[in-house]
């Protein structure tokens, strides 16, 4: 079995990491696409935090390595060398185009949380006043659109939104930032923050390119 | 509370973003959602295909 | 945490609201590689919820749009927001019967995330 890290292009030198259960670490090369893996006796019924934790030192290692990184979902494992070339060929172009894309870029991770208490609707109440009840949030999500995912979205070669269906969860965004544009992005949150009081703010980072990894 | 005044929510918080990264994002190649249910695979249409056509309708209106 | 390299690079407010969610975490590990019926079940009601919660608020943001712009008479408005209570409803029905949470149809939408 066949376990797959990431993708990489440029990779000067395997970092010196090992993979799940300290297996060593391998690189399948397709052209000038790098597939990053490790090779097991089988497939675990279960994996544990350990795994997924060792996934992401390897990843985050790539990145240091390689000139771009395209890490792959967690769990993309493969019976053997056969069943990842088909898999890989077949997306070959799109794979090179995204790790164009990224190329060293990283992530910045921003949430912001809170916004109007009267979050949930009140039943019994006329249509009318249902949807009045409504208003607060969509007003606090334009705000946020307009005051903090603009600026963002502005200095950052791309981003992505979730779509977060929680209530007080107004904004949970990805953006793709040279790495010397963190600490101007670290600044647009605080200083939205600090304009806010009212509202949680994160902001997390420098993250491997994950939310990039396919396209829009 | 600024986070710097909680070492222990940094820890707890970087995390939770960590794992929702590798868990939930980053490339697929093994085929879009992929569930094995008595030893047989079924294998769905990738989401974005589907919703696509969701996307589009918005832009209209 | 450093293994990653990966921090907090700003934080303010009530980050409990997040920490919580770190010890549901609990649930996730170990991770099932192969799923049994009753979690392809719910892993189905989960999308068919999502997609639907999401039509659900993207209808209601263009009626609130519009109310914004008063471009709906007291009766539209009356009758739109009945409409979209009675939903919000039965979606809290639907989420229940599936004991899923809000939290839990959160999906990663890739270029639907704009929409919200």
């Amino acid at each position: 079995m066949i376990h797959l890290y990431a993708f990489a292009a440029g990779l000067d030198r395997m970092p010196a990491s090992h993979g799940l259960e300290d297996a060593p670490l391998e690189a399948r090369a397709f052209t000038d696409v790098v597939a990053v893996t490790s090779s097991h006796a089988s497939s675990p019924q279960e994996h544990g935090r350990a795994d997924v934790m060792r996934h992401a030192a390897v990843v985050a290692a790539l990145v240091e390595s390689a000139r771009a990184v395209l890490p792959a979902r967690f769990g993309e494992d493969f019976a053997d060398d056969a069943a990842l070339e088909t898999a890989v060929t077949s997306r070959l172009p799109a794979l090179r185009s995204r790790l164009a894309e990224v190329g060293r870029h990283v992530e910045v991770g921003v949430r912001v949380l809170g916004g109007p208490p009267s979050a949930a609707p009140v039943r019994g109440a006329s249509g009318a006043d249902y949807l009045r009840s409504r208003l607060p949030e969509l007003r606090a999500r334009n705000l946020v659109a307009a005051e903090l995912h603009g600026p963002l979205d502005a200095c950052a070669e791309a981003s992505r939104l979730s779509p977060s269906l929680e209530r007080s969860a107004l904004h949970t965004a990805a953006y793709l930032v040279s790495r010397d544009e963190v600490g101007a992005v670290t600044s647009i949150v605080e200083q939205f923050a600090r304009m806010h009081p009212e509202l949680t703010v994160l902001c997390t980072g420098p993250w491997a390119p994950y939310s990039f990894a396919e396209a829009s | 509370m600024s986070v710097v005044e909680a070492p222990h929510l940094q820890e707890q918080v970087t995390l939770l973003e960590l794992v929702d990264r590798v868990l939930n994002r980053g490339v697929v190649v093994t085929g879009d959602i992929t569930l094995a249910v008595a030893d047989v695979d079924l294998v769905y249409v990738g989401l974005r295909v589907l919703l696509s056509s969701v996307a589009t309708l918005d832009e209209a209106g | 945490m450093n293994e990653t390299g990966a921090r907090v690079l700003a934080g303010h407010g009530d980050l409990d609201l997040l920490a919580q969610r770190v010890d549901e975490l609990g649930d996730v590990f170990p991770r099932r590689v192969r799923a049994d019926p009753e979690t392809v079940e719910r892993g189905l009601a989960q999308l068919v919820l999502t997609l639907i919660e999401l039509l659900r608020r993207l209808m209601e943001r263009q009626a609130l749009r519009r109310m914004e712009q008063g471009t709906l008479d007291d009766d539209q408005i009356e009758r739109l927001g009945e409409t979209f209570m009675r939903l919000a409803e039965r979606m809290d029905e639907l989420k229940a019967e599936f004991g899923l949470r809000d939290e839990d149809l959160n999906l990663d939408l890739g270029p639907l995330g704009s929409l919200l």
